[in-house]
C-alpha cells in the first residue's frame, strides 16, 4: 500500500480548517444542547402531569414487560414469515404491473388499462380496508374452503404494496434519460439488452432508496394482519392486554417492530448517502 | 485592442498560491495570477492541465486545498463568507451542463424579462424565448447560456471552452459575441483550445503545465515569440493540426 502523503499547509489553510472545525463543533454542540433541552422539557411535562403515575404503571410496567416479551416475540415470527413471502410476491406482481404499464404495443392496450386502473384504485384504499375485503371477502365466497388468516393477510399486503412498488419502478425506469437508450441502441445493443444492461441498472439505482423505504413501511404494516385475527406480534400483545388490563405489551410490540426495522433504516440511510456522494463527485454546490 | 497591457487597472480577480488536489493528484500546484478590470485573460493548457478545475475553484464549486482567491477585496476562500452572494458576482458559462431542462425565460419580474428579451434579441434568439433548452441546438444553448451569465451583470465572466461542442460557423458566432462583450468592457477569464481566438481576443495568456504556470504574458510574447522549448512545442503542435 502507498503511504499517505502529508502535504505542507500554509497558515491560511490551517486557519480555514480551524474555522471549519469550530463551526462543525458549534453546530454539533447546538444540536446536542437543543436535544437535551427537548428531552428535559418532555420529562418535566410528563412528571408534572397529574395522570403520569397511572400512565407509567399501565404503559411502562417492568413486570408486565417481562411477562409479555416471550409472547410478543414468538408472534413476531409470524410477521417475519409473512414479510418474507410478501416481499417475493410484491416483487413479482409489482414488476409485472410496471412492465405492463410501460409497454407501448396496441395489443397490450386492455392490460395497460387494467394495470392503470389497479394501481390507481389500490393506492387509494386504506390498507386496513384492503385487509378486511380480502380477509373476510374471499372466505365469504366459499370457493377455497377454510383459509389461514395469515395467508389472507399476506395476499392483502401483496396486493396493496404491489401498486405502490409498480409506480416507483415505472417512474424509475422512465426517468432514465432518453439519450441513454439512444446511445445504447446506437452501440448496437438490442431492445432487450438495452433494457437489461443500461436502463434497469440505472433506474434501480435511482429508486433504490424509495424501494427500501417502502420495504421498511411494509415491515410495520404486516402488523396489521392482526386485524384479521392472525396471532402475530400485535395480536399476541393484544391478548396479554386483554388478560391483564395493562398496556405495557403494546410498548413491547412497538419495541420489537422498531428493533426489526432499525437495521434496514440504517442500511437505507447509508446507501442513500453513498449514492448521493457518488452522483455528486467533486461538486459541493 | 488585443494584447493591450491593462495590468495597471484595478484587480478584479487575484489567484494567490492556489493548490487543488484530487486525492494525491495535485492538479493546481501553487498557482498565482491576476485578472484586471476590462482585461480578457485566456487560460491555455493541454487537456487535463486543470483549466476547468481552476474555474470551478473561482466559482466556488470546488474547495481549494490551499491558497486564496480574491474577488475585488473579498477573500472568497474564507469559509465564513456567503458563498451564494459571491457566486452571483461571477457569470459562468461551462463546457457542458449549462441549462437545466427548464424554460429559457424564467424571470417573473417585468424588468428582468425585458432585459432577458433584450439580450436574447441581440443574439437573434428572441423567437425562442419560450422554448425548452432540450429543443435548442448546441450553439443556441451556448449563446443563451452566455445571456444568462450576463443577466446578473457580473464583475467577472468565466468562460470554459464554450465553443468545444459547436460547428465552425457557430464557433464564429459565439466568439463574435465574446468579442463584443470585451469591447463593452467586460472582464473575462476564459479557457479555450481556440488558439487563433485566444491570440486575437486575449490581452494576456496564462499557460498551465503540470500544475504550474508555465507562461504568463501578452499573446505576442507567449504565442508568437516563445522562448521556452516546451511552450514552443505546445503551440507548434496546435499549428500542425
Ligand atoms: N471531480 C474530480 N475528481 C477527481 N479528479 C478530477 C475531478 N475533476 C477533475 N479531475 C482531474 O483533474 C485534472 C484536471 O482536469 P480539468 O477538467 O481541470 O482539465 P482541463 O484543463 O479543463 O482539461 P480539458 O482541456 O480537457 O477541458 C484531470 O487530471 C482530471 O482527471
Ligand atoms: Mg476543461
Amino acid at each position: 500500500m502507498a503511504e499517505k502523503i502529508v502535504y505542507e499547509v500554509s497558515d491560511i489553510e490551517r486557519g480555514r480548517e480551524e474555522y471549519r472545525r469550530k463551526e462543525n463543533f458549534r453546530s454539533h454542540l447546538t444540536s446536542v444542547v437543543s436535544s437535551l433541552l427537548f428531552v428535559a422539557l418532555v420529562v418535566v411535562v410528563l412528571k408534572n402531569s397529574p395522570g403520569w403515575p397511572r400512565v407509567k404503571e399501565s404503559f411502562f410496567s417492568p413486570e408486565y414487560f417481562v411477562l409479555a416479551w416471550p409472547e410478543v416475540v414468538s408472534g413476531l415470527f409470524l410477521n417475519i414469515r409473512v414479510l418474507c413471502v410478501a416481499v417475493i410476491g410484491v416483487a413479482i406482481l409489482g414488476t409485472s404491473l410496471a412492465l405492463i404499464r410501460m409497454t407501448t404495443s396496441a395489443v397490450m392496450f386492455p392490460l395497460r388499462v387494467v394495470a392503470r386502473f389497479y394501481t390507481t384504485i389500490m393506492r387509494g384504499i386504506p390498507m386496513v380496508v384492503v385487509l378486511y375485503l380480502i380477509g373476510f371477502g374471499i372466505p365469504g365466497l366459499g370457493l377455497f374452503g377454510r383459509m389461514d388468516k395469515a395467508v389472507l393477510g399476506t395476499i392483502a399486503v401483496i396486493m396493496s404494496y404491489s401498486a405502490y412498488i409498480a409506480e416507483v419502478l415505472r417512474a424509475g425506469f422512465q426517468d432514465v434519460h432518453p439519450s441513454q437508450r439512444a446511445s445504447a441502441r446506437s452501440l448496437g445493443l438490442t431492445q432487450t439488452q438495452t433494457m437489461r444492461l443500461v436502463i434497469i441498472p440505472q433506474g434501480l439505482r435511482k429508486i433504490a432508496p424509495a424501494l427500501m423505504n417502502d420495504f421498511i413501511s411494509m415491515q410495520k404494516d404486516v402488523g396489521l394482519i392482526s386485524t384479521l385475527g392472525a396471532v402475530d406480534a400485535v395480536r399476541a400483545a393484544q391478548i396479554v392486554v386483554a388478560k391483564t388490563y395493562n398496556f405495557t405489551p403494546y410498548i413491547v410490540a412497538s419495541i420489537v417492530f422498531i428493533l426489526m426495522s432499525v437495521p434496514f433504516i440504517l442500511l437505507n440511510d447509508w446507501y442513500s448517502e453513498r449514492l448521493r456522494k457518488r452522483e455528486q463527485t467533486g461538486g459541493m454546490v | 485592442m488585443a494584447g493591450t497591457d491593462l495590468t495597471n487597472n484595478k484587480k478584479v480577480l487575484r489567484i494567490d498560491n492556489v493548490v487543488k488536489r484530487f486525492g494525491d493528484n495535485t492538479v493546481l500546484d501553487h498557482i498565482s495570477f491576476d485578472v484586471h478590470q476590462h482585461e480578457t485573460v485566456a487560460l491555455l493548457g493541454a487537456s487535463g492541465s486543470g483549466k476547468s478545475t481552476l474555474m470551478k475553484c473561482v466559482n466556488l464549486l470546488e474547495q481549494v486545498n490551499d491558497g486564496q482567491i480574491w474577488l475585488g477585496d473579498t477573500d472568497i476562500t474564507d469559509p465564513s463568507i456567503n458563498m451564494d452572494k459571491q457566486r452571483s458576482r461571477i457569470g459562468v458559462v461551462f463546457q457542458q451542463f449549462n441549462l437545466a431542462a427548464r424554460k429559457v425565460h424564467k424571470w417573473p419580474r417585468e424588468k428582468a424579462e425585458e432585459k432577458a428579451m433584450g439580450l436574447l434579441r441581440r443574439i437573434g434568439m428572441d423567437q425562442k424565448a419560450k422554448e425548452y433548452p432540450d429543443r435548442l441546438s448546441g450553439g443556441q444553448q451556448q449563446r443563451v447560456a452566455i445571456c444568462r451569465a450576463l443577466m446578473m451583470e457580473p464583475e467577472l465572466l468565466l468562460l470554459d471552452e464554450i465553443t468545444s461542442a459547436l460547428d465552425p460557423l457557430l464557433v464564429g458566432e459565439v466568439l463574435e459575441m465574446v468579442g463584443e462583450l470585451k469591447a463593452q468592457g467586460a472582464t473575462i477569464l476564459m479557457a479555450t483550445h481556440e488558439m487563433g481566438f485566444a491570440h486575437d481576443a486575449a490581452d494576456r495568456i496564462v499557460l498551465l503545465r503540470r500544475g504550474k504556470i508555465a507562461e504568463n504574458g501578452s499573446p505576442y510574447d507567449v504565442m508568437d515569440h516563445p522562448t521556452d522549448p516546451e511552450t514552443q512545442e505546445f503551440f507548434a503542435a496546435y499549428n500542425r493540426v
